[in-house]
């Protein structure tokens, strides 16, 4: 076998390049598992200065620390705190961060900075859901508390009144949400009950967010208070507060004082659940704090950017598209390794991935089925254009023609039967099925249909390997996060085409005559 | 277990050691042609004056068809085909009947529609849309040799030579079942032959081994193939005079002029190796190492 020294030099690159750009992702922990739109990263610290008190030698700062979810992502924590002694414990479900230890006459500091990359996130309450679906009496969510008095009689009667005759939980969400967002916001840090929002009739943050808890616990509805940090870029001392609805299993954001309605901007920095205080401190100390906030203006390598979900972001492109686009080289590749290391025959190498991407929407029964019957009809439409004499292109065009007509007719008949499944026929790859189709008439012609039988049982059965790969989430969050997998599998696809071993088929084929 | 897996590795030659080790580095891509077109093909085999079936007449051009056809009407039988066809489609052989009318297949046709089939042909119905030429040529009538074995249809063998040498050969005999033709896929018999001696091994369907034809139960094994230094000489002069240097021969032979090329195929199939019950492999690499 001839080497070539160019190839190999191109191998070793390919190689190279996708080692490197995967393990730089992996040491560098860039990984996502979804889009990450319009995000925005700000760098955060908490600044605490502090001084011994009256008598006290020993001080404790305790302050949560935020923690990653699916709207916000915290990263490059640094840490800079004198000579107290620093420690992290769980307080149910937050993060909380402990600094004690001795205190002295001259002030020290303690500096708790870190980024955090934070998005957007809008809920969908949907427009049929009842009250009944997202009421539950057992949950702990519904439990009055020392400051959401849920219980008082004050609460019952005003949830009463404003929600009496609604039966929908988004007509019940906003009729509360309303009542609160409509009482006139007051800039207090005092602190504020539900029962004392409703009888100042003015409040700020965490005394709107209380009684709108407390308004929706009275319903039954799991609410719960978050707190956190808005992120402007500011030194600021205030927190803020806000709440959370539990529906149909996802906690649905709402800040009854700036008026997001399920909604939560992208400067909006979740730092606890429930109702706590964001810094707690032994009492006996002279204590100062602020929250500096910077924007980082986002200056994304090239090797972070070289995520789907990034470009999907950035770009608008649905994640599904993109990810699609990468799966066909990889599904290509399958095809290939079935047809020229197994020796299993296809029509077409694209087919069978195009046909496995279809029937992710299709489903894989109802796929197989339509598959093989819109093979059935073009190759018996193919029988009467042979036998006329039709040129190759035409006749290719005429049976497109058919094949989209028929289609259309299906769609009429499942939308007359009221059949959905029947949209997903429109998933198919029209042209390349067709085409193929063609092949499989002229090969029933040619070696008969038994052989053209064989074909298609081989195609399917790649069709369905390229199926689990294609399908595959966790190949899916690959790809996605890795797009430089390609190389590896241009690499693969470059070695195989210069392996010269006998297929397995081969080997059955030709080891029949030695027996 | 694995020392059959190993002699079969060994020996046999598959489809992707062909392509990457044989086909690809002997036969250069844009020299393709002078095999796949016919008319190319035929052009190199007259020049080096190797037999072959007489030229007709080659037409391109749609406009040309009448007066080509005009030509045509001194033959008395003749085979049309198209340049670039594959596997023996869109090959019409036209006898002429007693009363002048052309016959195709026992029926009759009239020129209209003979032009409407030679202007497909240009068209490409048989070259999967591409333009095309058409090939008129003389009709072989097969040598009464193999009638013996099987009275119908022509039988042919096919020569396969790596670098100007003889690698593998065999014969290819019609069936019940192969309706005329010859091609192993179609239901042909491969019968396997020694190329020291010129003398037919075994036959082969596809499926079974063969030592009389299955339909006729002639004998085949140990029988002589008429012709053979010449059919050999054929074979060499043809591949020394092609810039292909691993190809398959096809070689008619004729009742009147012996033994004719009547094409040459740049990836000729594997089946041989069965017919043969012999690895190309062991072969090739022989002749690769007699340089």
């Amino acid at each position: 076998m001839k080497k070539s020294p160019s190839l190999q030099i191109v191998s070793i690159l390919l190689f190279g390049v996708a080692v490197f750009l995967i393990s730089y992702k992996l040491t560098n922990g860039i990984f996502l598992t979804e889009v990450f739109e319009n995000g925005l990263s700000y760098k955060v610290t908490y600044e605490f200065d502090y001084k011994k008190g009256e008598k006290d030698s020993t001080f404790y700062i305790k302050a949560f620390l935020p923690q990653d979810n699916s709207r916000q992502h915290i990263k490059d924590v640094q840490h800079q705190s004198g000579t107290a002694s620093f420690s992290k414990e769980q307080f149910s479900s937050n993060e909380m961060g402990l600094w004690n230890g001795e205190i002295f006459d001259q002030k020290e500091q303690i500096r708790y900075s870190f980024r955090a990359d934070v998005k957007p996130v809008r809920y969908d309450i949907g427009a049929g859901l009842l009250l009944a679906d997202v009421q539950n009496s057992q949950s702990e969510f519904v439990q009055p508390s020392t400051f959401i008095e849920s219980n008082d009689p004050r609460i019952e009667k005003l949830a009463f009144d404003l929600t009496a005759t609604d039966k929908k939980a988004d007509a019940v969400l906003s009729s509360l949400f309303n009542y609160v967002y409509e009482i006139p916001a007051q800039s207090t840090k005092e602190l504020m009950t539900a029962v004392e929002a409703l009888e100042i009739n003015a409040a700020s943050c965490n005394g709107k967010s209380r009684l709108f808890v407390a308004l929706c616990r009275n319903l039954n509805l799991p609410a719960r208070v978050v707190g956190g940090i808005i992120l402007n870029e500011e030194k600021k001392k205030t927190s803020h507060l806000w709440a959370e609805v539990l529906i149909e299993n996802e906690w649905v954001a709402f800040d009854p004082l700036n008026g997001y309605y399920a909604y939560l901007p992208a400067n909006y920095l979740e730092v606890y659940k429930g109702d706590e205080f964001l810094v707690k401190r032994s009492s006996d100390m002279l204590f100062d704090y602020n929250y500096n906030v910077e924007l980082i203006e986002q200056e994304v390598g090239f090797v972070e950017q070289l995520n789907m979900f990034t470009i999907a972001g950035k770009t608008g492109m649905s994640a599904k598209i993109l990810s699609l686009m990468l799966l066909l080289p990889l599904g290509s590749l399958i095809v290939a390794i079935f047809r020229n290391v197994i020796g299993l025959r296809t029509f077409g190498v694209f087919l069978p991935v195009l046909i496995a991407i279809s029937f992710i929407s299709t489903g894989l029964v109802f796929g197989v089925i339509s598959f093989v019957a819109v093979l059935l009809f073009v190759s018996l439409m193919h029988y009467p254009l042979m036998k006329w004499g039709i040129l190759h292109v035409p006749k290719l065009v005429a049976m497109l023609a058919a094949v989209v007509f028929v289609m259309i007719l299906v769609l009429v008949s499942g939308v007359q039967l009221n059949m959905g499944d029947m949209v997903n026929l429109t998933f198919f790859p029209i042209v390349i099925l067709t085409i193929s189709a063609e092949k499989y008439a002229r090969i029933v012609v040619e070696d008969g249909f038994v052989n053209a039988s064989k074909i298609l049982f081989q195609t399917l059965i790649v069709t369905l390997f390229c199926y689990i790969v294609v399908g595959s989430e966790m190949i899916n969050l690959i790809v996605m996060n890795f797009p430089e997998v390609l190389l590896l599998v241009a690499l693969t696809s470059l070695m195989l085409g210069k392996w010269i071993g006998l297929r397995i088929s081969e080997y059955r084929r030709f080891g029949w005559i030695l027996s | 277990m694995f020392g059959r897996f190993n002699k079969i590795k060994k020996e046999f030659l598959g489809i992707n050691n062909r392509n990457i080790g044989f086909v690809f580095p002997s036969n250069p891509r844009k020299h393709y042609k002078l095999a796949d077109d016919k008319v190319m093909a035929k052009s190199i085999l007259e020049k080096h004056e190797i037999p072959c079936a007489v030229t007709y007449a080659v037409i391109e051009k749609i406009g040309e068809i009448p007066a080509i056809w005009e030509q045509m009407q001194k033959y008395d039988k003749l085979a049309i085909k198209p340049a670039n066809g594959s596997g023996g489609e869109g090959i019409k052989i036209l006898f002429k009947s007693e009363r002048g009318t052309w016959l195709s297949g026992g029926e009759e046709m009239s020129d209209d529609q003979i032009y409407l089939f030679l202007a497909t042909i240009i068209m490409g119905f048989f070259s999967l849309g591409s333009t095309d030429r058409v090939l008129i040529e003389e009709c072989i009538v097969p040598h009464d040799c193999f009638h013996s074995i099987y009275p119908a249809g022509v039988a042919d063998l096919r020569i396969i030579l790596y670098k100007e040498q003889l690698a593998l050969g065999m014969l290819r005999v019609p069936t019940d079942q192969s309706d005329g033709k010859a091609n192993l896929h179609q239901g042909g018999l491969g019968i396997g032959i020694d190329l020291e001696s010129g003398k037919m091994t075994e036959g082969y369907n596809g499926t079974e081994y063969f030592i009389n034809h299955p339909n006729t139960d002639a004998p085949i094994c140990g029988i002589e193939i008429p012709f053979w230094e010449e059919i050999l000489e054929l074979s060499l002069k043809t591949a020394q005079h092609f810039p292909l240097k691993y190809l398959g021969v096809d070689i008619v032979i004729d009742k009147v002029k012996g033994p004719l090329i009547m094409e040459v195929n740049v990836r000729p199939g594997l089946g041989i190796q069965m017919v043969n019950r012999k690895g190309l492999r062991g072969i090739l690499k022989k002749i690769d190492q007699r340089g």
